[in-house]
C-alpha cells in the first residue's frame, strides 16, 4: 500500500515527460517551415530586423545565436560540421572572414537578387556567394578623462608600457579580422613579435571586445582596441570615451562588413532568397545604422538619413582596408593562434 | 596562458576551495544538522541558500568588482575562490551529514574512550589510523565533490575574467574549434575528474558494501541531538552562514533589484525575452521530470540498503554529470553528429538529454537523502489513515502524507528546476535553432556590463522561475493526493 501513491505519480511523471519531449519535437520551429538562420550578429539588434522580415513576409524564422564571446566563428565550424546534413538556411554574419572560409569549401549557394545589386563590389563575391552590408569599424575606445583622444597621444600610448591598455584575446571577432590584416601586410614574423611584444609590455587582454570597451569606460584602463558598436554602447551610456579609427601603416582603416550567405542544399530556397534581399535593403541598412551599434551602411543611402555619428564612420570606411582576399592568412593566422591560446606549448 | 597551464592553475584552485571548504563544513555541520524544530529549518535554509542562488546572478553582481580588479589578478582570484567556496560549502556540509559513514558513531565513541588516556604520539598516531578509517573517508568524499564542483565550473569564471580551462575549452568550443580538437583538449581535465571520480566512488563502494555500512548519521539527524560543539565556534558557524547568504544571495539580488524599476518598461515591450523564458521553462521542466522518471528504477525500495551492484550502477549513471556540463555538452555534441543521430541535432532532443544526465546526480543523491530522512513509522500510519472509512480522516491522512513524503519531492523538484533552467553551458551548446534559452540570452548580455535594462531582465528571469516553482507548489499537493479543501474538512471535524 505504501508504494500506490508513488507509482501513480511515476506513471504520471513519465507520462508527462513523453509529452513534453513529444511536444518539444513537434512544435519546435524548425521542424515546421521556419526559415532557419544562424545569426551570428548581436541579438539584441538582429532580431528586431527578423521579426520585421516575419511580419512583412508571413515566413517564420527560427534563429540560433553566437554567444558574444565568442562571435561567428561558432556557427561557422557548425555550419562545416553540418555540410552533409545543412539545418541553416541562411547564415547572417557579423564579419567576413568566416563567410570566406564558407565559401571556399563550397557551402554557400550563388544568388545575385536586388540586394545583390545594391551592394559596391568591394563587399560582395562575384559569384554572389555573399554579400557584404552594415559594416563596423575596428576603433581605439580612449577613456578622455584619463587620455588624450588623438591619433598621436595613442600611438604614445601604445609605444609605452601597455599595462592600462586591454585588447581581445584575437582568437574571435574582429580582433582576430585585425591580426589577419597585419598578417597579410606585415607577414608572419613581424606578427609574432608585435603579437610578443604587446604581451611583454603587459597589455590587458581579455576575452571580448565588450570587456575591452567595459574596462575602459570604467576608467580601469585608459585605451582599448575594439568595435565601433561596442564604443557607442559605452558613449550612449554617457561614459567619457572617445573613439578613433584603428589604421594600418598604409593609413588604411579596417571595415568589417555584416556578411548574409544561402546554405547550399537549403529546401527553402524562395524563403532565403527574399531574406538575403530583404537584409541588402536600403531599408535594412538603415535600421541598423539607426540602431544604438550604429552601423554603417555599405549601399547607397541618402546622407541625411544617417544619424551624424554613423556620417562620420561613413568617411572612415571609404578608405578600408580591402579585406575579400583575406582567406589564406586568416587560415595560417588562426592556426597559429589556437595552438598559441589553446593547444599549450 | 595555454590550456596545460590554465588545467594546473584549476587544480590549484579546486583543490583550496575544497579545502577550504572541508574545514567549514565540519563547523557548520554542527550548527545546521544537529538538533531539531523551527531553528533548524531557518538553518537548512540558510546553508542551502548560497547554493541555489543562480550563479549567473552571482557571476553578474560581481563582474564589475571583477572589472575593477583585472589588473589585480591576486585579489580578482581571491574574489572568485571566497564566492565559490561560500557556494560550494552546502554541498560539502549534506555529503557530511548524509553519506554512508564507514564506521557507527558507536564505534567512534568507543574509540574516543579507548584513546582518552593516549596520550603523546602514541594517541595521535591511533587518532590518526582511526580516522583514515573512518570520518577521514566521508571527509575526503566530501572535499572530493567539491573539488569536483570546483574544477568544472564555467559560468561564474566567464563572468569574473577568471583564467580557467573550462572557460577556454568552453570560448574555443563556441569560438570555432572543430569538435574534435575541443574534445582532445578536454582529455585531460577529463582523465582529473574520471581518476578522482573513481577514487570517490571506491571509497563510497567500501563504506556502502561493508558489514553494517548504512546511512548512520541520517538516522542519528532526524532525532534532537545535542552538539558537542562550544558556543564560541556555533558562534562562528552561524555568522559565517549569514555572511554566505549576505554575499552570495542578498548582494546580488540587491543590486538586479535596486535598478530593475528604470529597465522595467524596456524589459516589459521585450517580447523576445518572454519567448526565452518560455523555451527555458518547458526544457528545465521537461529535463526535471526526465531525470527523476530516470531515478526511479535506479534506486531499491529501502534506500538505507544499496547493495554494491546497485551502487556500481547508480555511479555510472551519475558519472556523465558529475564530470561537468562542459565535457558533458562535448560528448553529446560529437554524439548527435554521428550518422543516424544527426537528424536529431536540430530538436531539443540533445538539450534535454544533456539537462537530464547534469540533473541525475543531484536527483540521485537527494532522492536517497529524501528517502532514508522519512520517518517510516510515521509515514506508514499516516498512509493508513488515508485508507481509513471517514472522509475527514482519510484527508487528514493525505495531508499528513504530503508534509512527511511530499514537501521534500517538492523541495527536490524546485532545487533540479532552478539547475537546469539557468544552466548556461549546455544551453549554449546544445539548443536547437529557433531556441535561445534566457540564460543564453542574459550571459550573451551580460558582457556588456551592468544597465538598467539588464537588471530588469535578470529580475523578470529569477521572477519568471520562482512564479513556476509557486505554480508547482499550489499544483504539488493536488497532484500528490491531498486536496486543500481535505484540510479544510479536518478542521471542520475537529
Amino acid at each position: 500500500m505504501r508504494q500506490r501513491p508513488s507509482k501513480g505519480m511515476a506513471v504520471v511523471a513519465g507520462a508527462g515527460a513523453a509529452f513534453l519531449v513529444t511536444i518539444c519535437c513537434l512544435l519546435w520551429p524548425s521542424r515546421r517551415d521556419a526559415l532557419v538562420v544562424y545569426c551570428a550578429h548581436d541579438s539584441v539588434y538582429s532580431q528586431s530586423v527578423l521579426d520585421d522580415f516575419t511580419k512583412r513576409t508571413g515566413i517564420p524564422v527560427a534563429v540560433k545565436f553566437d554567444t558574444e564571446a565568442t562571435k561567428s566563428l561558432g556557427l561557422v565550424e557548425l555550419l562545416l560540421r553540418e555540410k552533409n546534413h545543412p539545418h541553416c538556411d541562411v547564415f547572417w554574419n557579423n564579419e567576413l572572414l568566416g563567410t570566406l572560409d564558407l565559401a571556399e569549401q563550397g557551402l554557400l549557394e550563388p544568388y545575385r537578387g536586388t540586394g545583390f545589386e545594391r551592394i559596391p563590389a568591394a563587399f560582395k563575391d562575384t559569384d554572389g556567394r555573399w554579400v557584404g552590408f552594415a559594416g563596423r569599424l575596428r576603433v581605439y575606445i580612449v577613456n578622455t578623462t584619463k587620455a588624450t583622444p588623438t591619433p598621436n597621444a595613442v600611438a604614445t600610448t601604445l609605444n609605452g608600457d601597455l599595462s592600462r591598455v586591454a585588447i581581445a584575446k584575437p582568437l574571435f571577432g574582429t580582433t582576430l579580422t585585425q591580426y589577419c590584416v597585419l598578417w597579410q601586410l606585415w607577414g608572419e614574423e613581424k606578427l609574432k613579435a608585435w603579437h610578443r611584444d604587446l604581451r611583454q609590455r603587459r597589455i590587458c587582454e581579455v576575452l571580448g571586445n565588450s570587456t575591452v570597451k567595459n574596462l575602459v569606460a570604467e576608467g580601469t584602463c585608459d585605451l582599448g582596441f575594439t568595435d565601433s558598436d561596442d564604443a557607442f554602447v559605452a558613449k550612449d551610456e554617457g561614459k567619457p570615451v572617445a573613439l578613433l579609427p584603428v589604421r594600418t601603416d598604409t593609413g588604411a582603416t579596417i571595415c568589417i562588413p555584416n556578411t548574409v550567405g544561402i546554405i547550399k542544399g537549403t529546401r527553402r530556397l524562395d524563403a532565403a532568397q527574399k531574406l538575403v534581399d530583404f537584409l541588402l535593403s536600403e531599408e535594412c541598412e538603415l535600421a541598423l545604422a539607426r540602431c544604438q551599434a550604429r552601423q554603417v551602411p555599405l549601399g547607397p543611402v541618402a546622407p541625411d538619413k544617417l544619424p551624424a555619428e554613423v556620417q562620420e564612420l561613413s568617411q572612415w570606411v571609404a578608405s578600408g582596408y580591402p579585406l575579400t582576399d583575406l582567406a589564406p592568412a586568416r587560415r595560417a593566422c588562426l592556426a597559429w593562434l589556437k595552438s598559441e591560446y589553446v593547444g599549450g606549448r | 596562458m595555454p590550456l596545460l597551464d590554465e588545467c594546473g592553475w584549476s587544480v590549484l584552485r579546486a583543490l583550496v576551495v575544497a579545502l577550504t571548504a572541508g574545514l567549514l563544513s565540519a563547523c557548520v555541520r554542527e550548527l545546521a544538522l544537529v538538533g531539531g524544530g523551527r531553528s533548524r529549518r531557518w538553518l537548512l535554509a540558510l546553508l542551502v541558500t548560497p547554493f541555489v542562488t543562480p550563479v549567473l546572478l552571482v557571476g553578474y553582481a560581481y563582474s564589475n568588482t571583477a572589472l575593477a580588479l583585472v589588473r589585480h589578478p591576486g585579489w580578482k582570484e581571491l574574489l572568485y575562490v571566497g564566492l565559490l567556496t561560500m557556494r560550494l560549502v552546502p554541498v560539502c556540509v549534506l555529503v557530511l551529514a548524509f553519506a554512508p559513514a564507514p564506521v557507527s558513531p558507536e564505534a567512534v565513541f568507543c574509540h574516543r574512550l579507548v584513546t582518552r588516556t593516549r596520550r603523546g604520539w602514541r594517541g595521535l598516531a591511533s587518532r590518526l589510523a582511526f580516522a583514515l578509517h573512518g570520518p577521514a573517508r566521508t571527509w575526503a568524499v566530501a572535499s572530493g565533490l567539491v573539488f569536483l564542483l570546483a574544477f568544472s565550473e564555467t559560468e561564474m569564471a566567464a563572468l569574473l575574467y577568471i583564467q580557467s580551462w573550462t572557460v577556454s575549452v568552453f570560448d574555443a568550443q563556441t569560438g570555432g574549434l572543430a569538435l574534435g580538437e575541443s574534445l582532445r583538449f578536454g582529455a585531460l581535465p577529463f582523465l582529473i575528474e574520471a581518476a578522482l571520480l573513481i577514487l570517490l566512488m571506491a571509497l563510497l563502494f567500501r563504506a556502502v558494501s561493508a558489514e553494517g555500512g548504512t546511512w548512520v548519521e541520517c538516522r542519528g539527524s532526524r532525532g534532537k541531538r545535542r552538539s558537542g560543539v562550544s558556543h564560541a565556534l556555533r558562534g562562528g558557524a552561524l555568522a559565517y552562514l549569514v555572511v554566505a547568504v549576505i554575499v552570495v544571495t542578498l548582494v546580488p539580488a540587491g543590486i538586479v533589484l535596486r535598478s530593475v524599476g528604470i529597465g522595467l518598461a524596456t524589459v516589459l515591450r521585450t517580447p523576445v525575452l518572454w519567448q526565452d523564458i518560455a523555451v527555458s521553462i518547458m526544457v528545465a521542466a521537461t529535463a526535471v521530470v526526465l531525470a527523476l522518471v530516470g531515478t526511479r528504477p535506479l534506486l531499491p525500495r529501502d534506500a538505507m540498503r544499496l547493495s554494491g551492484q546497485r551502487f556500481a550502477c547508480l555511479c555510472a549513471v551519475a558519472l556523465p554529470g558529475l564530470l561537468g556540463t562542459l565535457l558533458l555538452g562535448l560528448v553529446a555534441l560529437a554524439l548527435f553528429q554521428c550518422p543516424g543521430l544527426h537528424v536529431l541535432s536540430a530538436t531539443p532532443v540533445p538539450l534535454l538529454l544533456g539537462l537530464c544526465l547534469a540533473l541525475l546526480p543531484f536527483a540521485l543523491v537527494l532522492e536517497v537523502l529524501r528517502r532514508v530522512s522519512e520517518p517510516a513509522a510515521a509515514l506508514h500510519a499516516a498512509e493508513l489513515l488515508t485508507a481509513a472509512a471517514p472522509e475527514t480522516v482519510r484527508a487528514h491522512g493525505r495531508r499528513l502524507v504530503f508534509e512527511l513524503r511530499g514537501r521534500a519531492g517538492l523541495w527536490l523538484v524546485c532545487f533540479l528546476f532552478i539547475m537546469a533552467y539557468f544552466d548556461l553551458t549546455l544551453a549554449a551548446m546544445l539548443a536547437p535553432p529557433g531556441a535561445t534559452c534566457v540564460s543564453v540570452r542574459l550571459y550573451n548580455l551580460m558582457h556588456y556590463g551592468q544597465t538598467p535594462v539588464l537588471s530588469a531582465m535578470v529580475a523578470m528571469a529569477l521572477a519568471a522561475a520562482l512564479a513556476t516553482l509557486l505554480l508547482a507548489g499550489i499544483v504539488w499537493p493536488w497532484a500528490a493526493g491531498w486536496r486543500p479543501s481535505g484540510r479544510a474538512a479536518v478542521e471542520h471535524g475537529k
